[in-house]
């Protein structure tokens, strides 16, 4: 069985005028279906263009990506747009809520244009906002705007949950909080998920810890004992 | 201080898109509010260059006698007069085709164009000047093709019963060249006496073909009148003591001229007299001599008669007689003839005896011989004896009977000549007789004759003379009803194209009074709008500055200064563009139909500076009050980003039932629309008002457009007006009248009187016509009606319906009582029954017994409304003609071609509409530009994330557009309101004073406004577009600023 999401030799290359600065050299990596994945890296090390490439918000320069078997680099603008649309669910890092709409209809936002969303309410109910559903994200703490965030990928039923750093904006426990989310919903709903961290205490709750650093894969390391959130300190 | 002007420029350098939108809009405003301002003393300036150019008069002296060389001394003799053209124009009519035209023909002199009296100069367009008196100069065609061109000739000919022979030496003439003349800017060129009534186009032809002794005209310049503005109230006050001197001079020629042409006139009727007199005597001469003539001949005729008579009976005397000397002699002849026989039987009884006698001799002899007795031979001597004697006897028988025959014969011979010549002479007398008789006969005939010509003669001369003494008795006492002759001094206020030109420049007055204000609040909202962002963006800066120490009012200057160049560039563009470019576009398009040559910009620095400074008063109070509230906050707390504004829950969500039935983006919309309210209303209205401009434009055309059609098709439903001749008599009137009814063309007519009035409104006259029809009929010809609800209004006897204008004019309503001045130059008060419909001229109806009530007369009706069988140009044509030479009649106006001409006008103020539609695009582009602009900045992230979320690019842009195409729905349904507004006081100021607009806009003209004010937006959002498509995603990941 080939792997769920696969980088071969990719390269990402920004032109800044007459200097080219690599930001991936060469990336080759494979994950399966299921995982749990944490993406660590220092700030600059490429981990972000990973996963915006991987989220389909960027294309490589070079090399081959596959997921679910389909080469997304060769996807065009309009293909990349129906992937997100309907494979990924992206958490940001500043929860990117659009403030103007309540939490329910922030995660309708996304729902509304996928094929097979889950049900809206469950899903906020899944995040425990059910008692903020009428909120607007302005009136929700940073951690459960970040929950609304999530429940907004999650409603889309993605295949692969992609989340920028997810904890960085919050406190300590909120942010343990919004990571047991992540690993709950990938055990309980078998969804890929991607994290990405510059905080290197939480490869341990990942099955798969791939490192990054100047835009080359460090190291991949297979977890085969991930710790529940709840265990991990940082 | 250089840093900081640096950050400045860096500043437009790195937002120049902002900085360029909102000089645009300073440029816009500013455009708007000078250009269109401008262009109101700009188009006077022109008229007054060119009529100053051309010399044209300053005053046009008019008389009902014409005038002479002694008024012209006269005249001269006012001070302050700097040149005066003595000369002729006068009116005839020129056929071309089938179509009849009525020219002005305008004397023209070949004078330098520096000479003073060289007074109202035609500018010549092409061809040359006249070299030759039967050359002339046409109209130029600019404004409407006469059908005419160089090298054609055209042949006038007299429009009523004068010999144009009287009037000009040559009637034919050859086109030499076009021109356009000073005096008429349009076609319009007034009224005629003949043909249609209405001048068509002027000719120009050279003075010496007048023959007139009195100039019809006299046209002044006045000193010191050409430094003035014509259309400035002091250029009037140099003209008002120059118009008031000629006045009293033409009172005092006219009574010297009444005297003057009444003495003329009274010499020439005496001479006319004398004349009459002669006549009268001659055919009484010539009557007598041919009577005592003819009484000559008779007597003639009857001696011939009687000597004829006495002729005959002396001739039949003569035969007689002739025939008894014939008788006579024949009777002699006869009894010559029985004496010859008597003689001839004695001679036989003679011979028969002396035979006897011989025998008895023989007897004897031989007795004797045998015996000889005595006895016997006594016997023989006695027998011898006898037989000698009867011997001797018959001898002289012999001869008697030789004479006898002979006489006879002669006698015979004799008598025979004399029956002859008796018989010739006879022949010949009766041959005379006949031709004598023949004679007579000839002569009575003859003179029967002259006795029927004589009486011929005698009623033919007698007629004459009766006719010759009743036109005898006509003159006289017309020369004694002689008024003295009226001296018209007309200034430019009674010059139409002088008038016309000017109402054009009030229109466009009127026009910009609205405009830069609307302008104005636009160009704050931008402003505002723009700067508020522009502070939001850079709240780290100012609270960098801030901590630096700066104060709030160096920090602000920044702002304010950004506002200031945007501004300064933005209003120096605006003022040196908009005040070209609409004073340019305006002129061109008014002069579509006006002959002005060029525009002369009248540099207005005042307004310049003015607009300037109010467009960058607008934008610097943008700019302050967009900084002000982030200048009072500490230094901290603007570094810290701005909290995005709060989802807040909208009215209409507490409307559930709406609520629910939006779909999620509907909702989402609808939050948005309703967070940012400075934008809501920038939007608004900007949008409203591009809305409103594009509605305004269109309901000018609709109402204008309208107004003929409901005036001359609704409102007055006659094709003709005929104006009869008040001085006309009553019967006569009455004659015409009757026959203008059963004239062929006609379908139904309606006499009815009018007469003229007048209104005094601020400073002006209104003039009215007082229209009384005494017809119950008067709704088949006039349709008396209010204008909203179309309800029909009747006439009655307690007051009079006046026209809608009027009372808006006099500030009257239905109930109010209105003064007006009669054609009697009296006042009279008259109570307002009714307002009815009507677009062109003020107009007053009342019944013959209210109009009783009022004046005390009674009416005599003067004027007759035609309705034709089919109005056409041919039937027109033919009810002009036959009633043209009518004395009884005045003027004859036809309704189809004044519609026709006043749609022609109007229609030329389509050009409006398109400026309407230009500024509407412009404001429409600059405000959706700058809301989108705002929109994407601001909501980056917003939109980035929901690219991140999977939206197709054309799913963003709705989620994107769906506000602004809401919003722009919203600003265009606000526009219709505010557009129907706009017209209501566009039509108000633009209205002229005798003419009232439509107030109606038609309903596909809201469809109209509607939509091209979204395909405005539309061409916005696709320019946007591409901006929206280029956001990139990574956007999304970046922290709040």
């Amino acid at each position: 069985m080939s792997a769920f999401i696969e980088f071969q030799d990719v390269k990402k290359i920004y032109k800044m005028g007459e200097v080219e600065i690599p930001a991936l050299d060469g990336v080759d990596f494979a994950i399966n279906e299921g995982e749990f994945v944490v993406i660590a890296g220092a700030s600059g090390a490429g981990k972000s263009t990973i996963l915006n490439i991987l989220g389909g918000m960027d294309s490589a320069t070079s090399g081959h990506i596959f997921v679910d078997g389909n080469e997304i680099t060769k996807y065009s603008t309009k293909e990349l747009t129906t992937y997100r649309r309907y494979d990924i669910g992206f958490v940001f890092q500043f929860y990117n809520l659009v403030q103007n709409l309540t939490v329910i209809e922030n995660v309708e936002l996304a729902s509304q244009i996928c094929k097979d969303p889950l049900d809206i309410d469950e899903t906020i109910k899944a995040v425990g906002l059910s008692e903020r559903s009428k909120n607007f994200p302005a009136q929700l703490s940073g951690g459960e705007q970040q929950r609304v965030a999530i429940a907004r990928a999650l409603a889309k039923n993605p295949k692969l949950l992609l989340c920028d750093e997810p904890t960085g904006a919050l406190d300590y426990n909120t942010g343990k909080q919004i990571l047991k989310l992540l690993q709950d919903t990938c055990r309980n709903l078998g969804v890929t998920v991607v994290v990405i961290t510059h905080n290197l205490a939480l490869t341990a709750m990942g099955d798969k810890i791939i490192k990054v650093k100047n835009g080359k894969i460090d190291s991949v390391t297979i977890n085969e004992t991930p710790i529940p959130v709840e265990r991990i300190e940082y | 201080m250089r840093a900081y002007t640096k950050d400045i420029l860096r500043e437009i350098k790195q937002s120049l898109g902002r900085f360029l939108s909102i000089m645009m809009i300073v440029a816009i405003g500013t455009a708007f509010f000078a250009g269109v301002k401008a262009s109101v003393p700009d188009l006077r300036k022109s008229a007054d260059h060119y009529f100053d150019t051309q010399n044209l008069m300053d005053i046009r002296m008019m008389s009902t006698m014409g005038f002479s060389e002694e008024d012209i001394d006269a005249i001269k003799k006012v001070k302050g007069i700097q040149g005066l053209n003595a000369t002729f124009s006068m009116d005839f009519l020129a056929e071309k085709g089938t179509s009849q035209s009525v020219v002005k023909t305008i004397a023209w002199e070949d004078l330098k164009s520096n000479d003073e009296n060289n007074i109202n100069q035609v500018k010549l367009v092409s061809g040359r000047y006249p070299k030759k008196a039967n050359e002339c100069l046409i109209e130029g065609d600019k404004i409407r093709a006469n059908g005419y061109s160089i090298g054609d000739k055209i042949t006038l000919k007299s429009g009523n019963d004068d010999k144009i022979s009287d009037y000009l030496k040559t009637t034919t003439y050859t086109i030499v060249g076009t021109c356009f003349t000073p005096d008429y800017l349009s076609f319009e060129k007034g009224s005629s006496t003949i043909g249609s009534g209405k001048v068509d186009t002027f000719i120009m032809v050279p003075k010496e073909n007048y023959i007139s002794e009195y100039y019809t005209e006299v046209l002044i310049t006045v000193k010191n009148a050409k430094a003035k503005n014509t259309y400035d109230d002091s250029y009037f006050e140099i003209i008002k003591p120059i118009t008031k001197a000629l006045k009293n001079v033409g009172k005092d020629r006219s009574v010297m001229r009444l005297k003057e042409i009444k003495k003329i006139a009274q010499e020439k009727w005496e001479e006319g007299n004398k004349e009459y007199e002669e006549n009268k005597r001659k055919f009484e001469t010539d009557i007598s001599n041919a009577e005592s003539e003819l009484n000559i001949a008779k007597t003639t005729l009857e001696s011939g008669q009687i000597q004829l008579e006495n002729a005959k009976n002396d001739f039949e005397v003569q035969i007689a007689e002739a025939q008894a000397q014939i008788q006579q002699a024949q009777d002699i002849i006869n009894t010559s003839k029985e004496q010859l026989a008597t003689a001839k039987q004695q001679q036989q009884q003679l011979s028969t005896q002396f035979t006897t006698i011989n025998d008895a001799i023989t007897a004897l002899e031989a007795q004797i011989a045998a015996g000889t007795t005595p006895e016997l031979e006594a016997q023989l001597a006695s027998l011898k004896g006898q037989k000698g004697q009867i011997e001797a006897t018959l001898t002289v028988l012999n001869e008697k009977i030789t004479i006898g025959e002979n006489q006879i014969v002669f006698a015979q011979q004799t008598l025979q000549e004399k029956q002859t010549l008796l018989t010739n002479q006879k022949t010949q007398t009766q041959a005379m007789f006949v031709q004598k008789e023949n004679e007579i006969v000839e002569g009575w005939n003859k003179y029967h004759q002259g006795i029927k010509e004589l009486e011929e003669n005698k009623t033919l001369g007698t007629t004459e003379l009766d006719n010759a003494k009743t036109k005898l008795e006509i003159a006289q006492k017309d020369i004694d009803n002689l008024s003295n002759p009226t001296w018209y001094v007309l200034d430019r206020n009674s010059h139409y194209s002088y008038r016309d030109y000017g109402s054009v420049a009030d229109r466009m007055d009127g026009i910009s009074k609205i405009f830069p204000a609307f302008f104005l609040i636009v160009a704050a909202l931008v402003c505002l709008t723009t700067m508020t962002r522009m502070v939001d963006e850079q709240r780290g800066v100012i609270g960098t500055y801030k901590a630096l120490g700066y104060t709030k009012g160096k920090i602000a200057i920044k702002y304010l200064a950004y506002a200031f160049i945007a501004g300064i560039v933005g209003s120096t563009l605006g003022c040196l563009i908009g005040m070209h470019l609409f004073p340019s576009v305006i002129f061109t398009a008014w002069n579509l139909m006006y002959t002005l040559p060029s525009l002369v910009f009248e540099p207005q620095p005042i307004l310049a500076i003015v607009s300037s400074v109010c467009v960058i008063g607008v934008t610097l109070m943008a700019a302050g009050f967009a900084c002000y509230k982030d200048l009072k906050e500490v230094p901290a707390s603007l570094m810290r980003p701005k909290a995005p504004k709060n989802g807040k829950k909208i009215m209409i969500e507490k409307i559930n039932f709406i609520w629910s039935r939006f779909s999620f983006t509907m909702k989402v919309t609808a939050r948005n629309i309703f967070r940012y309210k400075k934008r809501f209303f920038m939007t608004i209205i900007g949008i409203s008002g591009c809305t409103a401009l594009l509605l305004a434009g269109f309901g000018i055309k609709d109402s204008i457009s309208q107004i003929v059609e409901i005036q001359y098709n609704e409102i007055s439903q006659y094709d003709a007006l005929i104006k009869l001749d008040n001085e006309a008599s009553l019967k006569d009137r009455k004659a015409t009248i009757k026959a203008i009814d059963s004239y062929k063309t006609n379908q139904d007519t309606l006499a009815l009187t009018s007469l003229n009035a007048s209104a005094t409104v601020g400073k002006d006259e209104n003039s009215i016509t007082i229209m009384i029809p005494d017809d119950k009929n008067v709704d088949a010809f006039i349709s008396l009606r209010t204008r909203r609800s179309h309800e029909v209004l009747t006439l009655n006897n307690k007051g009079a319906i006046i026209s809608e204008k009027l009372a808006k004019n006099l500030d009257a309503s239905v109930g109010d009582t209105i003064k007006v001045t009669f054609d009697d130059n009296k006042k009279y008060d008259i109570y307002v029954s009714g307002i009815c419909e009507n677009y062109v001229g003020h107009l007053i109806y009342m019944t013959p017994s209210y109009y009783k009530q009022l004046t005390t007369k009674n009416i005599s009706e003067n004027t007759v409304l035609v309705k034709m069988n089919k109005a056409s140009a041919s039937s027109e044509a033919s009810l002009g003609n036959h009633f043209v030479k009518d004395k009884n009649i005045a003027s004859i106006t036809f309704y189809r071609g004044v519609a026709k001409t006043f749609e022609d006008t109007i229609s030329s103020i389509s050009f409006v509409t398109y400026v309407l539609i230009g500024a509407a695009g412009l404001l429409a582009f600059v405000v959706l530009y700058n809301l989108t602009n705002v929109n994407i900045s601001e909501r980056l992230r917003e939109i980035a994330t929901i690219k991140v979320l999977g939206f197709y690019d054309l799913e963003v842009a709705s989620y994107v557009y769906r506000e602004n195409i809401f919003l722009t729905l919203i600003g265009s349904l606000v526009g219709c309101l505010l557009g129907a507004l706009l017209h209501q006081v566009i039509m108000d100021m633009a209205e002229m004073s005798d003419i009232m607009f439509g107030r109606n806009i038609n309903f596909i003209s809201y469809v109209y406004a509607i939509f091209i004010t979204m395909g405005f937006s539309m061409i916005v959002n696709f320019a946007m577009y591409n901006k929206l498509r280029k956001i990139p995603m990574v956007e999304s990941l970046k922290s709040v600023e």
